[in-house]
Parts: C-alpha cells; structure tokens; sequence
C-alpha cells in the first residue's frame, strides 16, 4: 500500500529535479549595455546644474558622489562564481532647495538594456529600452524622441517619464513628467501643483 | 573526577553571575530648558508661518512638529557600563516644514548645563545638511559673539524692517568640491526666523 505512494514521489522529484537542471542554464559572459542605449549616459563631467521654477526660484542639482555610484559606470556580477557580469550605468543628483533625489541607471540584461529613472528614493520605473515596455512601476508612459529645446537651447536624445492619470500613485514630491536629456540630464520637470522647472543654460 | 567537574561548574556560574549588572543607573539631576529659552523658539504646533520667496512667491511654513525628549548624559564606562549615575537634560526639536519649495528647518535646543559638552545656542538646519547655530547668553537672550553672530538693531530685509535682528552664517557645505547654492545665512528675532540668505543671492523672508 505505501509503495505505490513512495514511487510516485520519488517519479515526481526526479522530474522537478530535471526540469531545474533543464531550466537552469548556466549564464556566463559579460553582458554590455547597448550601443542604442549609450546615448544615455549622462555625462558625469557635468557635476552640478540649475534649474529654474516659473516663480522664478532657482533650485540647483548636484551629482551625488557619496552614496550611490560614486563611480558610475561598473561591472556587476551575477551569482557569485564570477562568470557572469552586467554592465551598469548610474547617476543620482540631489537637490539642493527642494531636496530631491533623481536617479537613472542603465543595466545590462542578457538580451537587451533595462532603463531605472527613480524620484525620492520611492517612485521607480523601470522600462525595457529594446522594446520599450514598461517593466515595473507606476508610470503611464515613457516616451523617446530625438530633440527638445527649453529656455532657447536644443537638447538631444530625451526620455519622457509621464504619470499623467497616476498621480495618485506617486508622492508629491515626484514629478508627474520628467524630461531628461541622454547627455545633459534632467531638463524639465512638470509637478502636481503646476509648478513647472526648467534647465538653466 | 565528580569534586572536578563540581569546581568547574561553580567556576563558571560565578564567573557568569559576576559579569551580570543589576544596578540601575541613578539619575542625580534633571536640567529641563527655563522658560527664557524656550522663548527663543517662538513657534506652536501646527501654527503657519508666510514666507515671500525674493522673486515674490509667496508660501507657507507650517511647523509640522515640537518634541521635546530628555537625553542621559552618563560618564564614559567603556564597554562593562554597570550602575553609575547620570544627569537628564531636556532637549527640544521644532520642524517648520513648507509644501513648496520643499523646505524643511529644524530648530534644537538643548538645556544649558555650565561646563558641559552642549553650547548654549539655538541650532538650525537647512535640511539637516546644512547647519547655523545662534549663540543665547543663559538668561539675557541672544548675544552678539563678533563673527559668530551679528547683531542688527534694526534692517530691511525684503522690503520690510525688522528689529532687534540676529544673523548667523551657515557652516561648511557637505561636499566643500561643489561651491554651488547652499544656504549662507539666517536672520533671527523674538518672531524667530525672519530671513533666510542663499548664496546665489536668493532668499526668502517672513511675510507681513
């Protein structure tokens, strides 16, 4: 009577155990962010910058340099036996007024780049720069175009980061759209209360 | 064999016993702040305070909270502290908070014990980044202590006078690589903050 129980565990174990071993293909190599996805990475020359609201209060944003990606650009390693490494790409800027915090980060996956645009350590979006889907977070869309000009100068490569609709969903201290320039950074932003930021030259 | 392992056992339990404390630690004095000085923190929970940004907006601090706690200062006894005594001082934190721009200030104030560790001073933060502190003589109020801080007895300020004005800088910035915005200096009165001085020469005053 219990034999027949007993085989039928020891069939099913072996069977999860081959479908892991099958299912658990060794990644190894290192994995580049992609050449469409260079354009942005933000020059980390440029340490600080300002920006100007339409009541005319100037906030400024300064390239964090002692918490996260102090060194920007580095090979993460995947599991621990150090065959497998994913290029990562990272800025964060704090505000200095307002007291923001801005990150975007550029992480190489094994078949395409993701992109990670963060507001105040809490409101992330992560998208699928190969396809363009957006892999979590609450944003309504991110949009890519290849030009925008604020206050007279012509910025290239910009990321629309919209949460039109979502507002409810993010603090108030995030902006409902951001818009970042591959090389320059942030641009402009459009808050809840209408406040709106804009690049000073 | 058995007496061995007995004188063992006795050994470790008193070994044991010996490097446990059940002394409770006496308090010997309780400093709390004079009421002199708490009037130097002019500000009631949850009372709204307009501001006007230098370029004319016009916004709300809110002081969004007071606390006070008492703080145990205690000998150093290293790592094997047991018993011993301490003495209690008050401390109070108000936080003034406004929506937009989003500021955040934050006034401390310790009671003032002669001789000891806290300066009798009013502390401010800009964001907890960026630190001033105002200097108070024990029962006279505020003091003038050359570049410490400035004493004004009357200054217009936005377009508006006001008197009897302290002003302290803002100290070091966090990162001394990047001279960029930061706060440079708070004016102060019985209303409390009255200015506040940025260094790309911005600033946001108290309202009528």
């Amino acid at each position: 009577m219990t034999a027949l129980p007993l085989r039928n565990s020891l069939i099913l174990a072996l069977l999860t155990v081959s479908l892991f071993v099958r299912c658990g293909e060794k990644i190894e190599g290192r994995f580049h962010i992609s050449e469409a996805a260079r354009r942005y990475q933000i020059d980390t020359t440029i340490t600080a910058f300002s920006m100007i609201d339409n009541n005319g209060i100037t906030d400024e944003f300064v390239l964090d340099k002692q918490v996260w990606y102090a060194t920007h650009h580095y090979w993460h390693e995947w599991g621990v036996d150090g065959k497998a490494w994913g290029e990562t790409y990272g800025v964060a800027y704090e505000s200095t007024i307002n007291n923001w915090h801005f990150m975007m980060v550029l992480r190489a996956d094994v078949d395409h780049t993701d992109l990670e645009i963060e507001w105040n350590l809490t409101d992330r979006v992560t998208v699928d720069l190969l396809s363009g889907a957006i892999e979590s977070g609450n944003a309504r869309a991110v949009h890519f175009s290849d030009s925008m000009t604020v206050a007279g100068v012509t910025y290239y490569d910009i990321i629309e980061l919209d949460y039109t609709g979502r507002e409810a969903l993010i603090g108030n201290s995030t902006p409902v759209k951001t818009f970042i320039s591959g090389r320059h950074g942030l641009v402009r932003i459009e808050r809840k209360d209408g406040v709106v930021l804009n690049r000073v030259p | 064999m058995l007496f061995i392992a007995f004188g063992y056992a006795v050994t470790i339990v008193t070994a044991m016993l010996s490097s446990c404390c059940n002394q409770e630690p006496v308090e010997t004095n309780r400093f709390a702040l004079t009421p002199q000085q708490t009037q130097l923190l002019p500000y009631q929970q949850g009372s709204t305070i307009a501001f006007q940004h230098s370029g004319g907006f016009g916004f709300n601090f809110h002081v969004s909270s007071i606390a006070d706690e008492w703080i145990e200062n205690r000998d150093h006894c290293g790592h094997r502290c047991c018993g011993g005594s301490y003495f209690s001082t008050q401390h109070r934190e108000i936080v003034l908070r406004s929506n937009y721009p989003e500021i955040d200030l934050s006034l401390g104030m310790h009671a003032f014990v002669e001789g000891y560790a806290y300066p009798a001073a009013v502390q401010l933060s800009f964001h907890y980044n960026h630190r001033a502190e105002l200097p108070y003589h024990e029962t006279d109020g505020f003091t003038c202590l050359g570049n410490l801080a400035l004493c004004f007895d009357s200054l217009e300020l936005n377009g508006r006078v006001f008197y009897d004005l302290y002003k302290a800088d803002f100290g070091a910035q966090p990162d001394p690589g990047n001279p960029g915005l930061s706060p440079r200096s708070v004016y102060y009165n019985d209303l409390g903050i009255v200015h506040l001085d940025m260094t790309n020469n911005d600033s946001f005053t108290l309202a009528q």
